[in-house]
């Protein structure tokens, strides 16, 4: 069964329809909310929030101008992932003052050996950096960096031009380059390695 | 950095984003320039932590993910939820609505005589997303325009129509936002955003030359368009 028909019989509140596009479009989206929110609950809430709003607006989804079904989704998916950070922010900076304590020690007592200190901190300054970009500038870095879509596909997505993309694109990557700075280039640690 | 145009190639480079004849070229360039030579190298390391540093992707509870979605799916909007199920909200709702309608009218009238409203399908309770999705079609164009402005430009003749046409809006805003209050906490954010920017509007003076530029940095920290574009996919 192709994807149009599919499309066309959850429109009709076909509930296996909807069922089927679930399945085919869950692990996309919930990596990219993933990617964002760096936590699984947010993202399990995300994916539902963006499949219920999908199948909402479905009949305003156009099977005739040649849309495909999974760039819309990615699309709802990447506002509900930007609101739902931001509804949370402030949630999130509350308990983690409380939790500040319980993180250290859960981070420490991370199990992975691959996990050495000098990737954790990497990790911890790429996330740090992550955050500290533009709701915008850190999807698109996100995107084009973890899920691999082109500048162009990724200017479809958030309709707008390759052009702001790409600047936005720099804009990330050069912020990358400018916090990773002092722990790639001072040799502290092993490079090859990381 | 002397040579900012291949820094930027630099990172397209390595995402395989440029043509052959371009890649070719900065890798020219790379060869004779010990600086962006340099800076390949180190952007490359970045890519490199980036990449070791990829988090994996856990484990979603599939199965309780969809339960939330068949459930949620099948309920009505909390939108429409809202309306039908409190008729003293559903009153206030469609008597705004009928008030906002008239705006609209006689905004359309003013500025976009050739223009007719279709006044059924807006009265239609169940049509705010319509009517949300009209107002957008209307804002965008004077959000676009300020996100663009450079002081540069003679404004002068056109900021009397601007004032009007914001404080047209303005009322339609404020009209929308009473009555999607209690809805979608984005949606009321982002009309909180846009109520800022067209009180501002509203009021500039003729010769003031910092507001216009204030109005663009607010339209795009708040990322008001982007928020509005992808609302309106949805
Ligand atoms: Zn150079």
């Amino acid at each position: 069964m192709n994807e149009d028909a599919v499309i066309k019989l959850a429109q009709e509140g076909n509930r296996e329809a909807l069922k089927l596009l679930f399945e085919e479009n869950k692990k996309k989206i919930f990596s990219l909310a993933y990617q964002y929110t760096k936590n699984a609950e947010d993202a399990e809430d995300i994916l539902q929030e963006a499949f219920i709003k999908a199948y909402r607006s479905l009949h305003r989804f156009n099977i005739k101008n040649g849309n495909s079904f999974s760039p819309w989704l990615c699309r709802i998916g990447i506002n509900c992932s930007i609101d739902h950070l931001r509804r949370n922010k402030i949630r999130k900076e509350k308990d983690m003052i409380v939790n500040n304590m319980e993180n250290l020690t859960s981070y420490d007592a991370d199990s992975n050996p691959e996990n050495t200190s000098a990737q954790r901190e990497i990790r911890e300054k790429i996330d740090q950096t992550l955050n500290k970009l533009s709701g915008q500038q850190k999807i698109i870095f996100i995107l084009r960096h973890y899920q691999q879509l082109t500048t162009g596909e990724i200017a479809e997505y958030l309709n707008c031009s390759e052009g702001s993309v790409k600047r936005q694109l720099f804009r990330a990557v050069s912020a990358m380059k400018v916090h990773l700075k002092g722990l790639i280039l001072e040799n502290k640690y092993e490079m090859q390695k990381i | 950095m002397k040579c900012k145009k291949y820094e930027e190639k630099i990172i397209l480079h390595l995402y395989g984003e440029l043509g052959e004849k371009e890649g070719a070229e900065l890798e020219n360039h790379i060869n004779e320039c010990p600086e962006c030579s340099r800076d390949f190298a180190y952007t490359k390391k970045v890519f490199k932590a980036l990449d070791k540093s990829k988090e994996e992707i856990p484990e979603a509870n599939w199965e309780k993910c969809w339960r939330e979605i068949d459930a949620g799916a099948h309920k009505k909007s909390t939108l429409q939820k809202n309306f039908f199920l409190f008729p003293r909200w559903a009153y206030a709702g469609a008597a705004l609505l009928l008030v906002f309608v008239l705006g609209a009218i006689i905004g359309r009238f003013l500025f976009f005589p050739g223009q007719r409203v279709s006044d059924e399908q807006a009265l239609i309770p169940g049509s705010i997303q319509f009517t949300l999705q009209e107002y957008f079609e209307e804002l965008k164009p004077v959000l676009v325009e300020y996100a663009n402005y450079t002081s540069a430009e003679k404004r002068e003749e056109t900021i009397f129509m601007d004032k009007e046409i914001a404080r047209n809006l303005l009322i339609q805003n404020i009209l929308l936002r009473s009555i999607v209050a209690k809805t979608d906490p984005t949606l009321v954010q982002l009309l909180d955003d846009v109520d800022i920017v067209l009180k501002e509007i509203s009021n500039l003076k003729k010769e003031d030359r910092q507001t216009p530029s204030l109005i663009r940095e607010l339209i795009q920290e708040r990322e008001i368009l982007f928020k509005m574009e992808v609302l309106q996919k949805i």
